[in-house]
């Protein structure tokens, strides 16, 4: 785990070794350019003041100069005291400077000083008279006192550089390790929390590729680590539908939702996925699984104890009347009818009170089937209570149906019911109300169908008849009993 | 231009007397014309000559050796006492080497009436500056003192030198008694040490300090050209008329 650790914060982190690598390179190349900078910038900036002292030495001294000219155009380069002192006057502070004053033709009248040692900085400024150049000054500065602070500040330099390389080295180094290592211990702590979790864990690519997976969820699936790190999660998919891993609405997206999945032994199990996408490496799914099996079964059992009936199976009167409900919809949508079938065995309590509820009991198991078994898949048939039961017959459009299908149950409910070693024999009253020509609501219809079952009844039972029992001729009585 | 005309040029020193004996020498010789150029000095003068620029130089110092080496005659027309002066108007008349050290030195700074002393300063290679240094090593420290000193008016000519100790209230500086008296400025000079710079007791030989003053020519130039104006002049300086000039000027012949 600890390896694993330490492959994830490389991997995961670009400022892992990268960043250590790079910050080499800063601290590399901030130390450099400090060291150059400096030096340059100073011998630069020197070089420039330099040259500006002596221009503005020499300008002022030309412009002086000039003005000795005017007064004397011909003679100016007699006034020797005149010149020496313009020549004396110290306009800026340049040390060990030599200055030199040529007429027009380049002959040297005057000069001050000695040849400054290289390198030089050499400027010459005009001395005009009546708008002629009659002569010029140039000054000749030596820079290498310049260039010798400029060494000791290449040194200062090169020791501030290293004070850079060093902390820019160090520093954030110290600081990254500092930080891999509350990273590790977090992403240990994280790791044990997801390892020891008993709700699976799963982290997936963009394509659906396990990435990572903890001890959880090879126990839910089945699966081994290895194995499922080379799955794809539409594998474990039970229901032939889009994998819900793979939609997605937007980079923030966070989803809960129910699925089915198929062990590695084939079982069906229920999970609820809270998956969390981050938008990393090409998108990521972060995903909690939790196993629902069991919860999903309870939630079916409530399911069906409330809407169906514990004996025979049969929706019971809760999920009758949602069905017939339904059917009425359907029918009037389709402009079409629906019959209602209510069927109430016949001499049952006898088979109650003579072989007991227990036999009583299989009787109307084995009715339940007889039933159903006359009906088409679209129709419903549902146990009310006791030994009444209805039948919906959807879309009817030809009423023979609905005879036939009311004579067929009669005919299966009069034979014998073998309940364990004895023979029952039972039949039924069937009442038939139509929708819509009948009833125009369930509760209408239901009533109808209940009124049209004690019409026949009193006409003799093992009979079936239709709402209005007088419209009609509606009884049909078995001639074979 | 040039069998017509004189062109005269050098310090600053003498230039209110050569400009006298110009005048009275045009008047005696109205063929040639005369051209003063000031503010040559005497080193610029002595290059002027010796490049041809000027046909003569009037100085106050002899030549010096590398001057002596250029081929030019040098004549010692007279001599003037060289003084510390102070505007005429003021309450002062004589001066110790001691006070002059101490006044240059900056160590007195204001005059016994309690105005503020200002030095006037000349070039550190002008000959006044030289001859004042050469007084005494009390003297020569302190005018170095001043020379350093931010702040000392420095005179770059003779002329302006006297312009500076007339117009700046406490000045005090050094030029020639020939100047004084021939440009009639509105300066005093000071006795110096009990003696007064008078042409009178340099001939006793009591007042120690003056300036020599020559006029310069180039010997190839009289050689190879018509040197009547230069020799002249030189022999109208010389004379009496010219001497009389002089000695009202606050010369010493020679």
């Amino acid at each position: 785990m600890a390896s694993q650790n330490h492959d994830w914060v490389l991997d995961h982190l670009p400022s892992g070794n990268r960043l250590i690598v790079r910050l080499c390179w800063i601290a590399s190349f901030s130390a450099i350019i400090t060291a150059l900078v400096l030096p340059l910038g100073y011998v630069v900036i020197g070089y420039q003041h330099q040259v500006n002292l002596v221009e503005t030495d020499a300008s002022v001294k030309a412009a002086a100069l000039t003005e000795i000219a005017a007064e004397s155009p011909e003679l100016w380069r007699y006034q020797i005291q005149r010149v020496e002192e313009v020549l004396q006057r110290q306009v800026v502070v340049l040390e060990h400077a030599m200055l030199l004053v040529y007429d027009a033709e380049d002959h040297l009248l005057f000069s001050t000083g000695q040849r400054p040692v290289s390198p030089i900085v050499r400027r010459a400024m005009p001395i005009i008279e009546s708008g002629r150049a009659v002569g010029r000054i140039e000054i000749l500065h030596s820079f290498r006192k310049e260039l010798m602070r400029t060494a000791i500040v290449a040194l200062l330099g090169l020791l501030l550089g290293g004070l850079i390389y060093v902390t820019l080295r160090s520093l954030p180094q110290r600081a990254l390790r500092r930080l891999t290592k509350e990273l590790m211990e977090q992403q240990a702590r994280y790791l044990a929390a997801v390892e020891s979790s008993t709700e699976g864990y799963m982290l997936l690519d963009a394509e659906g590729a396990f990435l990572e997976v903890n001890a959880a969820m090879c126990l839910l699936t089945g699966y081994s680590r290895s194995k499922l790190t080379h799955m794809k999660i539409a594998a474990l998919e039970a229901n032939d539908v889009d994998c819900k891993f793979l939609e997605r609405d937007g980079p923030a997206d966070n989803q809960r939702f129910e699925t089915r999945w198929e062990k590695i032994d084939g079982t069906l199990i229920d999970v609820e996925v809270s998956a969390t996408y981050l938008a990393q490496d090409g998108g990521r799914q972060f995903c909690f699984v939790r196993d629902i099996t069991d919860r999903k079964r309870s939630e079916e059992a409530i399911w069906m104890q409330a809407n169906f009936d514990a004996l025979t199976g049969l929706p019971n009167r809760r999920m009758f009347h949602d069905r017939l409900a339904q059917e009425l919809k359907k029918a009037h949508r389709a402009s079409l009818q629906a019959a209602l079938l209510f069927i109430d065995l016949d001499h049952f309590k006898e088979i109650n009170d003579t072989l007991g509820h227990g036999k009583g009991d299989l009787l109307l198991t084995e009715a339940a089937r007889r039933i159903s078994g006359c009906i088409r898949e679209t129709d419903t048939v549902a146990r009310l209570g006791g030994d009444e039961f209805t039948v919906v017959l959807a879309e009817v459009d030809d009423g023979g149906v609905v005879a036939r299908v009311a004579q067929n149950i009669l005919l299966k409910l009069t034979a014998p019911f073998m309940l364990g070693g004895q023979i029952g024999r039972i039949s039924a009253s069937i009442g038939i109300a139509i929708y819509p020509s009948d009833a125009s609501t369930a509760d209408e219809l239901l009533k109808k169908a209940d009124q049209a079952m004690y019409a026949a009844k009193h006409q003799g039972r093992n009979q079936y008849s239709y709402f209005p029992a007088d419209r009609r001729l509606s009884v049909r009585r078995l001639s074979f009993k | 231009m040039w069998a017509g005309e004189l062109k005269i040029g050098g310090g600053g020193t003498d230039l209110g007397t050569i400009k006298l004996l110009a005048k009275e020498f045009s008047a005696k010789y109205a063929d040639i014309q005369i051209r003063l150029v000031p503010n040559l000095g005497s080193s610029g003068g002595v290059k002027a000559v010796a490049d041809g620029a000027i046909n003569l130089a009037f100085i106050s110092r002899p030549l010096n050796a590398a001057e002596a080496l250029l081929g030019l005659s040098a004549i010692e027309y007279a001599r003037t006492p060289f003084v510390f002066a102070v505007a005429a108007n003021a309450n002062l008349s004589e001066i110790t080497r001691h006070e002059v050290a101490a006044i240059y030195a900056g160590k007195q700074a204001s005059w016994p009436d309690g105005s503020l002393v200002r030095i006037v300063l000349r070039p550190r290679n002008d000959s006044d500056t030289q001859l004042l240094k050469s007084i005494s090593s009390e003297i020569r420290q302190g005018v170095l003192a001043a020379e350093s000193r931010p702040g000392v008016k420095l005179a770059l000519t003779d002329q302006g030198a006297a312009d500076d100790l007339e117009k700046i209230p406490g000045a005090i500086g050094t030029t020639t008694l020939a100047l004084l008296l021939s440009e009639d400025r509105r300066l005093k000079s000071l006795r110096f040490d009990g003696k007064a710079p008078a042409v009178g007791n340099r001939a006793a030989g009591d007042y120690p300090f003056f300036k020599q003053l020559f006029l310069v020519a180039d010997k190839q130039h009289i050689e190879k050209r018509n040197t009547v104006a230069i020799e002249r002049f030189i022999a109208f300086v010389l004379s009496p008329a010219g001497k009389k000039i002089l000695l009202s000027t606050g010369h010493l012949l020679p």
